[in-house]
């Protein structure tokens, strides 16, 4: 058998089997599973280029402009583009502010989604929306997934006297 | 303010004392779990040369 | 005065626990010292636990006033609701997690966790560590008892002493309440008995710890992490389960494991704390694996803290984060700190091992064990390559990235097979496989059996493929596992006493082989939706859906339900035979101005048949969305059998007389006899 000084062959051959099996795991899924995120005025920039690729993006959600159609099980809504940069949310005031400011401001850019499925519980005005998904041909969002920030409101709120 | 002044200070007699008493009896406390009965050195020793001993009796017999 | 008195109790805590280090680490020689040093980590953890019962106290009696209680209780809750208010919220729950920390430092100041005393002052150092860190953040970064301040402006702030130009404490008229999204009765046991299985891990990690500053690590030590690393798998494990199962339930998608970061964040010691097990099943022959055990267990709790981090931090977008905390530097050190003295400690270790005078032989044993923690490790490392995706991605692409469900899913689902097989097999240990016709026909015949099984439950039961490997690696096993008993090694060689941890440990696998046949069952999902108005049906699949009435009540002055009673019958053409009747609702909480789901769901071993009310319509209809999910029981039954199997397990260490006398170590070893590779003889 081998001794303490010849080539520790079997732990050399084990751990290329290791890191080749990581490897054939590892790199296809992120290829097929990694998604960029995206600002809505990034998205919007480059219209032909994000109708191939699938994407995250986040916004504002409209409240006053979620539609739900029972019948067709389809779901429409509003987002206004918000800052990735969390210096320049910081800057605004924080998370709550900076999406109430995205709301309110009709200059922000603003993007149109669609989904299928009923409007998740916490889809109301002023969340966060992160969706994931792909820009359509007719310049609607498609989204496959939705997932909205649960509102920091409860914690910073300041307590009535 | 004064009721928490002074359960604050006996917390800290308390525990100070508490904490204190090995140098003040100078023995080791009695649920010490890691004290042996008598003469600790001696006996880890043998207990430890006993042990290796019964490992390498086993290794042998494998 | 209550707030006072426990931040005086926190503070001379923290004092306590910093004089208990100095002392180890200069004085360690002396007895006395170390005597006294045991005793401050007593009073340090009394003393938090003070100040945890008059924390729960506020709580209990709505003192609003303070920011923690305001946060999570409101006037209208119950009692109990209160007391589970405390892991509902940031600051409540850290100081819970640092009492626990409190309590593991307790017990290696009290009990002894060694059979060495020489362990003892690292013991209690390592032990005290992890609690002192989390104690200072608890002090200084999260106070659980700072209050609400009215300034000379009208406006109000948060800080435990009286800010320069405040006026008084500010009483607010009532607090928030807890999020509707933890009033649930899995949300009660939840984050307890997750916390218990990450703290736990404190206590083998002080061990291992030890051990390796000590130079010790014989058999008695390994026996004695391997306990407590059972004890804390037993409940991450049972916190794991239960965390799937209000997702399934609250979450309203039907799905139990989202491969969200905390989720993950979770599951990470899971694994490695499920390899360091199996590692620790067999004796090792030489020092250097021992090590390596050690190392895996120490790993186990990094990812612990690393755990933390991630969830309190909010570095990672999730459903569970609590968003924008001041504690994520803090805690980012904390992991670190840890990290880098168990990697240096550890390191140091490996270099002064033996070296092998006997490279071990391939037993099929050890290549089973053995690759079942290397695959446990395998999914470790492919969950931290994808939680760090967002940050190094962004710093080696320039874009801002982040990887889904479909990343963790296809890189780990080929290894979780693996897994399966490997399990199914691990009853032949610890017989040497030759090939030879005597050592294989019983597997052999096994096998045949099994492929048996999974064609006749192909045909008579119509389940899909990836239910039929479940059922055969299950059939495998257990067959494996008679044989196993058959030959004679279920009992201890020269008695009839059953082996009680081979048992616990079937049962533990049994689990395993129930959870993936849920899992299997839950891809098989189907989703049905329709708007009804009361008296109309639906098809979901073999099913028949009626919605009966939908009625609106108040639940409190914050809360109204309305519920829609719906009944469910076979789909034969006049379907009349009514299977269940279920009560969908929908909850709108004022405060939080969330409306939440509550799904009607009719259960039996074969299928969840899962009703949510998702829209309530102005021309009185109800939107209703059906999900038939195929053998989710099967995956609280078999999460429970885990659970449960682990117990058995433990059983012996119970009863078992611990005895340092010479005597009868000698005698176990004349019993025993020839290498003994049971867990734990």
């Amino acid at each position: 058998m081998s001794d303490n000084r010849s080539f520790p062959w079997k732990m050399v051959v084990g751990v290329v089997i290791i890191l080749a099996a990581l490897g054939i795991l590892i790199v296809p899924s992120l290829q097929s599973g990694a998604q960029y995120y995206v600002t809505v005025d990034e998205l919007l920039a480059e219209p032909a280029r994000f109708q191939q690729e699938t994407v995250r993006i986040s916004g504002a959600v409209i409240g006053e402009s979620i539609v739900w159609d029972p019948e067709t099980d389809e779901l429409l809504f509003i987002i206004a583009s918000v800052p990735a940069d969390l210096d320049i949310v910081a800057a605004q005031g924080g998370f709550q502010a900076s999406l109430h400011q995205a709301v309110t401001d009709p200059s922000r850019a603003r993007l149109t989604v669609h989904a299928y499925g009923s409007p998740p519980e916490l889809l109301q005005d002023e969340v966060q929306a992160i969706l994931t998904g792909r820009l359509g041909v007719d310049g609607i969002f498609q989204a496959e997934d939705i997932l909205l920030k649960c509102p920091s409101r409860y914690q910073e709120e300041q307590p009535l006297g | 303010m004064m009721g928490s002044v002074v359960i604050t200070a006996m917390m800290l007699l308390i525990a100070a004392a508490y904490i204190a008493r090995p140098f003040m009896t100078g023995q080791r406390g009695e649920n010490d779990p890691g004290a042996d009965k008598d003469g600790q050195p001696l006996r880890e020793e043998l207990r430890r040369r006993l042990e290796e001993e019964i490992s390498r009796v086993r290794e042998e017999q494998s | 005065m209550i707030a006072n008195t426990a931040l005086a109790g926190l503070m001379l805590a923290l004092i306590a626990l910093l004089y208990a280090s100095a002392v180890i680490l200069f004085k360690r020689s002396d007895d006395r010292w170390v005597e006294s040093a045991r005793r401050a980590v007593q009073s340090a953890s009394l003393l938090v636990s003070l100040a945890l019962g008059l924390f729960v106290y506020l709580l209990l009696t709505n003192r609003v006033e303070f920011a923690a209680v305001y946060r999570v209780t409101r006037s209208t809750m119950s009692a109990v609701t209160r007391l589970t208010a405390l892991w509902g919220g940031q600051t409540g729950s850290l100081l819970f997690w640092t009492w626990l920390l409190g309590m593991v430092a307790l017990v290696t100041a009290s009990v002894s966790v060694s059979s060495d005393s020489r362990q003892q002052p690292w013991l209690l150092f390592f032990g005290l560590l992890p609690f002192a860190g989390f104690l200072f953040l608890v002090l200084f970064l999260d106070n659980p008892f700072s209050r609400w301040w009215l300034l000379a402006d009208g406006s109000s702030l948060a800080a435990v002493f009286l800010p320069g130009d405040a006026v008084t404490v500010m009483q607010p008229a009532d607090g928030i309440g807890l999020n509707p999204l933890l009033r649930h009765p899995a949300m009660v046991l939840h984050p307890p008995v997750l916390y218990l299985g990450f703290t736990i891990f404190a206590l083998p990690f002080a061990q291992a710890m030890a051990g390796l500053m000590t130079g010790i690590w014989n058999r008695d030590v390994l026996a004695s992490i391997r306990r407590s690393t059972l004890v804390g798998w037993f409940f991450l494990t049972l916190g794991l389960i239960l965390g799937s199962r209000w997702a399934y339930d609250v979450l309203g998608w039907g799905g139990y494991w989202g491969w969200d970061p905390v989720e993950i964040a979770g599951l990470l010691p899971w694994l490695t704390s499920s390899a360091a097990l199996h590692l620790l099943a067999i004796r090792s022959r030489t020092r250097r694996r021992d090590v390596l055990i050690l190392g895996v267990v120490l790993l186990t709790f990094c990812l612990v803290i690393l755990g933390s981090f991630l969830t309190r931090s909010g570095i990672l977008t999730s459903v569970h984060t609590f968003a924008d905390s001041p504690l994520s530097p803090a805690l980012l050190v904390l992991f670190t700190g840890v990290s880098l003295v168990s990697l240096v400690i550890w390191i140091l270790s490996m270099k002064c091992g033996e070296k092998d005078h006997k490279p071990g032989s391939l037993s099929f044993w050890n290549v089973i064990l053995d690759g079942s923690a290397v695959v446990l490790i395998l999914l470790l490392v492919i969950c931290l390559v994808g939680l760090s995706v967002p940050v190094v991605g962004e710093w080696v692409t320039g874009r801002a990235m982040i990887v889904g469900p479909a990343y963790y899913r296809q890189a780990t689902g080929p290894l979780w097979m693996l897994l399966l097989v490997l399990t199914a097999l691990s009853p032949l240990f610890p017989r040497r496989i030759a090939l030879r016709y005597e050592s294989l026909r019983a597997p052999g015949i096994a096998l045949l059996m099994a492929v048996a099984v999974g064609l006749l439950a192909r045909g008579a039961l119509a389940l899909s493929s990836g239910e039929i490997s479940v059922v055969m690696a299950m059939t495998m096993y257990l067959l494996l596992a008679f044989l196993a008993v058959r030959e004679g090694r279920l009992t201890s060689p020269g008695s009839h006493k059953p082996r009680v941890r081979f048992i616990g440990v079937v049962l533990i696998h049994l689990g395993v082989f129930f959870f993936a046949s849920g899992v299997a069952g839950m891809e098989g999902q189907e989703t049905f939706q329709a708007t009804l108005s009361p008296g109309e049906r639906m098809t979901a699949g073999d099913y028949s859906i009626r919605l009966d009435d939908i009625s609106r009540q108040p639940v409190d002055e914050y809360r109204n339900v309305t519920v829609a009673s719906v009944s469910i019958y076979d789909r034969a053409p006049d379907a009349i035979h009514r299977i269940a009747e279920v009560y969908p609702g929908l909850e709108e909480d004022l405060v939080y101005e969330q409306v939440r789901a509550l799904p009607g769901v009719a259960s039996s071993v074969s299928r969840d048949i899962y009703v949510l009310f998702t829209a309530w319509n102005v021309n009185g209809s109800a939107s209703l969305r059906v999900l038939v999910n195929p053998l989710a029981n099967c995956l609280w039954i078999g999460g429970l059998l885990m659970a449960a199997g682990a117990l058995v397990v433990m059983i012996p260490d119970v009863f078992r007389h611990r005895n340092d006398d010479d005597l009868n170590t000698i005698k176990k070893a004349g019993q025993t006899g020839v290498a003994d590779n049971f867990p734990g003889s």
